[in-house]
Parts: C-alpha cells; structure tokens; sequence
C-alpha cells in the first residue's frame, strides 16, 4: 500500500516535470538566459562586433558619476511616469472592471473587447488620434479648442516643448494602460467572486454597490489585485515605446526620455551594448525592488 | 562745583568721540542724500527690500541750455560722444547741448508741432515723433530736414487706426520702432524702404484673462461675445534700445511686466524683479544693465537677468531738495554711467553720480558679463565688505564659485541669496563627489552587512544567542502603553477595523495619543527647521517655536471639540475621548514617512524635488482619508451624515474663532479703558 503511493508520487513528479518541461525550456531559453548574457554583458565594453572585453564596474560607475543625462533627466523622468501612471492606471483599471461588472454579460464582452484594444494597437492609436490631437499648429484639436475659448492666442508645440511632452505622455500612457493585462485579472476577479456571499451580506445589511466592493469584492478577489498590482508597476516601468512613437530617440530636450529609451539609445543607435546591458540590469533590479515592495504592501502576511 | 566739572569733563570726551569716529569713517555722502537707497536681499522671489549705502549722489542739475530755458519737455537723448537733445515740446523744437548744459544748437521750429520723442542714430540722424503733426520727421544733425514719415497706408495698420507718434527709437538697420498714442495693437515697426513701408506690430503687451471670464466665455454665443467688453492689452509708454538691437519697454498700470526686454521676434525675455506703478521711460546702462524711471522720480537699476541692484530717489514734496522729482518725463546714462533725469514740472534735468559703491559693482557686473568669473569676485568681496546682505552680491559670488568648481563656497553664498538654483547645481555636483568617491566602498559595506545578518541569524536559529534580547523586546512589546502606540500602525492601514478598535476594544488612550500629538509636533519643528535648504519655506535662522507648537495644539483641539459637538447633536455615537484619540492616530502617517521624506531631502537636488513634493502630498491625502473613515466608523454614521458633520464642523470652527476675536477685541477695549483710567488717576493725583 504504502509502496504504491511512494511509486505513484514519483510518477506523479515525472508526469508533472514532463508538463512543465515546454515552459521551463521556453523560460530558459528566451529569459533566463538572456537576463544572465545582460548581466554578463554589463561588465563588459561591447560594441556587438568585436568580441567583448572586460572592464569589470566601470560601465555602472559612469552610469552613476558621468552621465549626467541618465541623473539628471532619464531617471527623474522614469520614476514621475512610473509612480504616476502605475498606481493611477491601477485604479482606474479597477474602476473601469468594477463598472463594466455591473453590464450584461454581452455588452460587457463587446465593451471589454473596445477598453483592451488599445494595448493591441497602440501604434494606429497614437498615429490616428494622439498625433492629431496634440499637433503643433493650430489645426491640432486641442490648440484649436484652446485658442477658441481663448487661454492660448497661439498654438503650443506640443511635441517638442519640454515642459508638456512628459505630462502628454503620462496621459497617453494612463490611456493606454486602463485596459490592460491588469484590467482583465481584475474583470476576471470580480466575475469570479461568489454570489452568494452578495446575498448574504444583503441580509446583513450592506446597502449599497460602494459597501459591496469594499467588504466583499475586494477582499474576495486578493490575489488578483496583487497580481494587477505587479503588473502595472513592472508596465510602468518598462514604458517607452509612447515617448518615442510621439517623438523621436532621443526625445526633444531629453523631456520624455525614458529608461527604455535610454537602452535603446545605447544599444541600437550607439551600439555600446555593455553600457546598454548596463542600464537594463539597474532597471530590473528596481523593477524588482518595487514589485517586491509592493508584494508586501498589498499581501497581507 | 564738582558736578560742572563732570559734566565738562563728559561733554569734552563725547566731543573727542565724535571726533576720532569722523575721522575713522569714510567720509560717505549719507548726510548729503535727500533719499533712502534700497536693494534685495536674496534673489529669489521670497526677499526682503532691505536699505543700503547711496548707490547715487545727486550732484548738479542743469536748468538752462547756455541761456535758453525748455519748457515741458517730454523726452532726451544721450548721445554716445556726448550730446544731450532734449525734445522742448512746449516750445517745438529740438534742443542740443553738451553734458554740461553748454548751448550747441536747436532746430526745428516752425516744422515741429509737438516733438514728444527724440531719438539720434549713431551716424547722427535725429529721428523726432511729432503727435500732433502725426508723422516722424528726420533731421541731419546741423537741423536740416531729411525725411518725413507719415501713417502707414498697409492693411495690416488698419484703415481707422490713427497714427499719433509719441516715442520712437531706431535700430541699426534704420528700422523705427514707434509707439503710437491709443494704439494698442503695440509698437509700430516701420522699415525707411520705399518712403517707410509697415512692417507690422511688434511687442504686443500680454492681456490677462480671468478664470472666471474663460468659462464665461466657453458658454456664450460668438454674437454675445462679440457684446462684451474687449480686453485689450495696454499700450506701452516708453522704450529705449540697447547696443544688441534689444528694445526696452515700459508699461504703467501693470503688476507684472512693467519692464520688459524684447527680443527679435517681440518676446519678452527678461522677468524683473520688482515692478513700478507709473514707469515712465527706460534706459540701458553700460554694463547690460538697465535702468527704469517712475514719473514720481524712483530710479530702478537692474542687472541683465531683470535682478533689482538699487532702487532710490522719490518725490519732491515741494522743498525743491536736490536729487528728489516732481514729474521724470525721461531718462540718459552718459558713457561715465552718470544718470540724467529730465524732469518736465521743474523744467530741469538732474545729474547723478554714481558712488564708490556702485562703481564696484558695474565693474563685477562688466567682469561677470565678460564670463572673467574669478576676477569678478575681487570686487564682489569688497561689495560684500560694505553691504554683506546685497543680493545680487552673494548670487553672483555663488555662481561665479561654481564656475569655478568651487562647490563647498557656491554652496555658502548662494545660500545667502537664497538663490535655489546655483544651491541646487553646486549640491548636484558636490553629491556627485560623493557618490563618485564612496561607490564602492558603500556598496561592499551593504555587501558584508547583508552576509553578517545572515550569519547572525543563522547563529541565532542554530543555538539561540539572541533569546535574551528577544525575550526582553517581547517583554517591552507586552507594556500597554507599548501595544497602544504600536496600534498607530494598524490603525493607519486598517482604519475601519482600528476605528472599532478605538471604539469598543479599548485599544487607545488619551496617554498614547499625547505621545502620538507630541511626536507629530516634533516632526513637524524639525522638518519645518532643519529641512534641506531647497524645501525650507521659512528663512535660514530665524525661528518661532511658541507659535509653531501653539498652531498646531489650537487647530487640533478646536477642530476635535468642535466635531465632537457637532457629532453629539448629530447621531454621533463616539464619546469625546474616542474622537480625541482616533483624530490622534489619524496622524500616524505623518508619523511613519515624514522622517523618510526628511532623509530624502536632504540628499536630492532641485531636480529631483518631485520627490518630497509627492510623498508630502501623500501623506496629506492618507491623512485626510483617515480623518473622514474615522469620524465615519466611530461615530457611526452613514458617508452623507460624515460629509454633514466635517463642513458643519469646519463651519463651527470659523464661529469658534470668530467669537475668540470678538472676545479678544472686547478685552482689548477693557484693557485700554482701564489703563486710561490708571494713566488719568496718575496724572490727575500727581502720583
């Protein structure tokens, strides 16, 4: 009997690394290694020809004593758009499921559909409308609507002024991220939640929608929200590709640069790549401090 | 007898005092000056007008060109090889002399009708605005008629619009840039192509538009639109132009921008610092300075970047002192920076001279113009040494020792100036230093730091060797006043369920929320005092404890009685004690991030202020969450009765401080009553 079940288990083991054996191979392969070659990378003087030398810190320490472009504006920039659009794209990715919870489950798919496609075709979006409003003469939407009522009485250039392309992007980046992957766990979540417990808190005496999401909806739906969380900020912080589909690599006066942008700079048009390895691995390890962080804000043990 | 002779003896040594300090002291021409001079003691827009050593003596006025007198004349021009023309509008004509008042020549009579604004070319052409012959009229400088320009027939000058030249000046291509009397589309910009072609309107004055008139507007027809009153920008009233070909202007009735510099494309590219009611002309000096008078006879000096250096002269109130005005119609600097004030009530022009003082700092200015940073700071020290508060001083000091790299002064002296900027900058550049030097090394030490945790706590599972501490935290941990502070922590991220706490576990006390108040106001004094430069809102070294701490117990404990009596009449459940200590604990995470804030800003600069700004923000929004969940859960109400009692609460605040004032006043009544009583009975009596 007890030698079955020993015998049983260890199939079991087999069957369920012989499951896991098509994610492990493809996390190996298009993860885990290149996350240990970018780290390998980064202490190196690599130009993507030549064979890479060795140069040991040296590519963090000019990170953080010489460039001043990376002090002074990328990473200033990154963590306004990260702490901005990461916690508000969450709540109103919340909002926006919770509302559409309360739909008809057609017009709910139809709307869910509509609020997604944005992350699927971020590129038409901003090239059809975000261009258009933002647009540098006074043909734009929002310079037109503005001289009319009168606050402006000449068009701004919305697009190479450094003091509004960072605030655009945020907007557009909170746009785009409502409908995410985190928009969905969460949609996900509250579909899920137990009636039951509605109606039993009815009786108890909750009276209203707002009482029903805070004592049960949420609670309820943990580790989604989590999962939500995570995910928004890690989005937030691997954001970049806004600034440069508005703009151009480098942004205008370095306004919008973003970490991203700062690699790619780096890595594609300066083809230093153990720089550029470099700055990936500062930013995965802050990806990774502040989704820790967050883990222990948002988890309750 | 013997007391006479003290007194002589007093009297001859107060006299030999007074003797040896006049001979000490520099003989200054304070005594002498009819006014107070003035400058800015920090660069920034939170400075103190503080009074300074005369930075101009009045030393003649010229009150007759050789024998002729002028009358009412409106504006002069100083010539760079020394002519002074003066536009006599009361007696239609242009008026030359030298700078010593020395007779040359005039010209214009029987052409001109009312020369208002005279301005003379380099190659000596003098170029008259003639309001009310409506044209601008040429003369070689022998007084020959040249050319004649009369109103602009483009489109774009605009068919009712008349042409009434007041103040003309010319650039060096010969293009006239003219203000014109109620033309408020601003200055006319005339080329001499072709008889004088237009050119356009340059310069426009901004208009400013209220919040309320935008939405007002958003909501109306084009037709009523069309109905109100338009908002027009006001014309300028003077200009001048400098060496580069940048025009100067000055416009009355304007808080802001009253003097601005413009560039080629009729930008405003200077922000001056301070700001006159009634400007009337403006002059560039020597050193790209620049020099703005009021018709009421103040003289404002500023540097390039629009800081104040000096402000003096005033108002002649009928005495007829030197160096005082009645009505400054114009303004000159001669090549000796010597300022010549015309003035059109009195009929003269006021010489000034500048002092020793002022010579000092158009040379740092020249210096520090020339990008000679280390030498301009000889004459900046020496600034210093006589007025160690000047401004403009210190800010000029601090940058030119952070072009120079020397970070630890930049540091000092902008700070004086409290000039955030160049503080900022040097602070950037110093952290820099720092980080370059200390990298390694910290990063080794966080290294071995996190391994010897490990080690320790390995140690600590294996055999146990911090039981004893453990046991003795835990013994702490037990104390009741412990467990009520360490509530704070739960009750910040859990408020409803601590409000219950609060209400029926009996998890607070009036003892731990005193400790939590107190720490809240200690954290407060040192946060407000010992802040980063770059965050401080009061001004280095001074302080006010008293009030700080009495603010902050006053609004806390008027805010707590007053909720408490509006949450008694309306439903509310919580007794006095629960408001008082959930409204305490409500500030826990003031408590909990404002040392990190603190920590925080001591080490970012201007460019990463976002920083403090944002968790400040976020503490208070916490806070404010806190307070309403609190008075919700423990009064137990629904969130519409909160809403109610939080604006009647704040409502019945206003009436508390009302009635304290009323009560005050009565007092103060009392109070003055009772020692005028006091002081009649003493006098009365004879006490």
């Amino acid at each position: 009997m007890r030698k079955s079940t020993s015998i049983s288990r260890r199939d079991n083991n087999r069957n369920g690394y012989f499951f896991l054996a098509p994610y492990f191979l493809l996390f190996f392969i298009f993860i885990l290694v290149p996350v240990v070659i970018a780290i390998a990378l980064s202490f190196s003087n690599f130009n993507a020809i030549e064979t890479p030398s060795f140069v040991g810190f040296l590519n963090y320490i000019n990170l953080i004593t010489k460039d001043e472009i990376f002090m002074q504006k990328v990473l200033p920039n990154t963590i306004v758009y990260a702490i901005i659009v990461g916690p508000c794209g969450y709540i109103l990715s919340f909002v926006l499921a919770w509302a559409l919870s309360q739909l008809p489950k057609m017009l709910r798919t139809i709307f869910a559909l509509i609020i997604y496609s944005p992350t699927m075709t971020g590129g038409v979006a901003m090239a059809v409308l975000w261009k258009i409003m933002f647009s540098g003469d006074q043909t734009g939407y929002i310079n037109s609507w503005l001289m009319s009522i009168g606050i402006i009485n000449e068009p701004i250039i919305w697009l190479v002024n450094t003091n509004y392309l960072l605030p655009i992007v945020i907007i557009i980046a909170l746009w785009n991220s409502i409908g995410g992957i985190g928009f969905l766990a969460i949609l996900a979540g509250i579909l899920n939640s137990d009636e039951t417990l509605y109606e039993a808190a009815a009786i108890d005496g909750v009276k209203n929608r707002f009482q029903e999401m805070i004592y049960i909806t949420i609670p309820n739906m943990k580790p989604q929200m989590l999962f939500a969380a995570v995910m928004s900020i890690v989005g937030a912080f691997q954001g970049g590709l806004i600034s440069t589909q508005l703009t151009t690599n480098p942004t205008p006066g370095y306004a919008a640069q973003l970490m991203v942008n700062h690699i790619e700079d780096y890595g594609f048009i300066r083809y230093e790549m153990g720089y550029a390895s470099a700055v990936s691995v500062v930013l995965l390890s802050i990806i990774y401090i502040f989704s820790k962080t967050s883990k222990k804000l948002f988890s309750e043990n | 007898m013997k007391i006479k002779k003290i007194n002589s003896f007093l009297i001859l040594i107060t006299l030999l005092c007074m003797f040896v300090t006049s001979l000490l002291t520099p003989a200054t021409a304070f005594a002498e000056v009819p006014y107070k001079t003035y400058t800015h003691d920090a660069s920034d827009g939170n400075y103190n007008v503080i009074e300074t050593q005369a930075a101009y003596i009045p030393s003649r006025s010229i009150t007759k060109i050789g024998e002729t007198s002028f009358a009412w004349a409106r504006d002069m021009h100083i010539t760079k090889d020394g002519y002074i023309y003066i536009a006599d509008t009361g007696n239609r004509r242009i008026l030359v002399s030298d700078l010593q008042g020395n007779y040359i020549t005039e010209f214009g009579s029987g052409v001109l009708m009312t020369p208002s604004g005279v301005f003379v070319t380099e190659d000596n052409m003098v170029y008259v605005a003639d309001r009310d012959a409506k044209k601008i009229i040429v003369f070689n400088n022998k007084g020959e008629l040249i050319k004649e320009y009369g109103k602009p027939n483009h489109p774009l000058y605009g068919d009712e619009v008349d042409f009434l030249p007041i103040k003309i000046t010319v650039n060096h291509a010969g293009n006239m840039f003219v203000i014109c009397e109620s033309n408020t589309n601003g200055i006319v910009q005339i080329s001499p192509a072709e008889g004088g072609t237009f050119l356009g309107y340059y310069g426009t004055n901004p208009t400013s538009i209220s919040l309320v008139d935008i939405i007002i507007r958003m909501f109306m027809t084009d037709a009523q639109r069309a109905k109100m009153i338009m908002n027009r920008p006001p014309t300028p009233d003077n200009l001048a132009i400098d060496e580069k070909g940048l025009i100067y202007t000055v416009t009355r009735g304007q808080r802001y921008e009253t003097l601005r510099r413009l560039n080629i494309a009729g930008k405003n590219i200077m922000e001056a610092d301070d700001y006159d009611e009634t400007p009337v002309a403006v002059t560039p000096g020597n050193y790209n300075n620049v020099y703005m008078v009021s018709s009421q006879g103040y003289v404002y000096e500023f540097n390039n970047e629009g800081n104040l250096l000096f402000v003096f002269g005033g108002r002649d109130d009928g005495r007829q002192r030197i160096g005082l005005s009645k009505k400054v119609e114009a303004v000159g600097v001669d090549g000796g920076d010597l300022i010549y004030l015309l003035d059109s009530d009195m009929n003269q022009i006021q010489v000034f001279e500048p002092t020793e003082f002022t010579d000092l700092l158009h040379e740092a200015l020249y210096l520090y113009s020339k990008g000679r940073y280390t030498e301009s700071k000889k004459p900046l020290e020496q600034i210093l040494r006589m007025n160690s508060l000047f401004g403009y001083a210190n800010k000029a000091m601090g940058l030119a020792y952070l072009q120079e790299e020397n970070y630890d002064m930049a540091l000092h002296y902008s700070k004086l100036a409290a000039d955030r900027v160049t503080y900022s900058d040097a602070f950037w550049e110093k952290r820099n230093e720092w980080i370059r030097d200390n990298l390694i090394i910290t990063f080794i030490m966080i290294v071995v730091l996190v391994t010897i945790l490990k080690i320790f706590k390995h140690l600590h599972k294996k055999k146990g060797i911090f039981n004893r501490i453990n046991n003795f935290i835990s013994i702490i941990k037990s104390r009741l006043i412990v467990t009520r502070l360490r509530y704070a922590l739960y009750f910040m991220k859990h408020p409803i369920d601590g409000s219950y706490g609060v209400r029926w576990e009996g998890m607070t006390s009036y003892f731990s929320a005193n400790i939590i108040i107190s720490i809240f106001i200690i954290f407060n004094i040192i946060n407000k005092y010992f802040t980063s430069f770059l965050f401080k809102t009061v001004r280095e070294g001074r302080y006010n404890l008293f009030s700080d701490i009495g603010s902050v117990l006053t609004i806390f404990i008027v805010l707590t009685a007053c909720n408490y009596l509006v949450c008694t009449i309306n439903d509310g459940e919580g007794s006095f004690k629960q408001i008082y200590c959930s409204f305490a604990y409500c500030l826990t995470p003031y408590i909990v991030i404002q040392p990190v804030v603190f920590i925080i800003s001591k080490v970012v600069t201007l460019n990463e202020s976002f920083l403090v700004t944002f968790s400040e923000q976020l503490i208070l929004a916490w806070v404010l969450v806190l307070i309403f969940i609190a008075i919700k859960e423990v009064n137990n109400i629904t969130v519409k009765e909160t809403v109610k009692v939080i604006v009647l609460t704040l409502f019945a605040a206003l009436i508390f401080a009302l009635l304290v004032f009323i009560i005050y006043v009565l007092w103060q009544q009392v109070f003055d009553f009772i020692t005028a009583i006091g002081g009649e009975a003493v006098y009365r009596l004879g006490f």
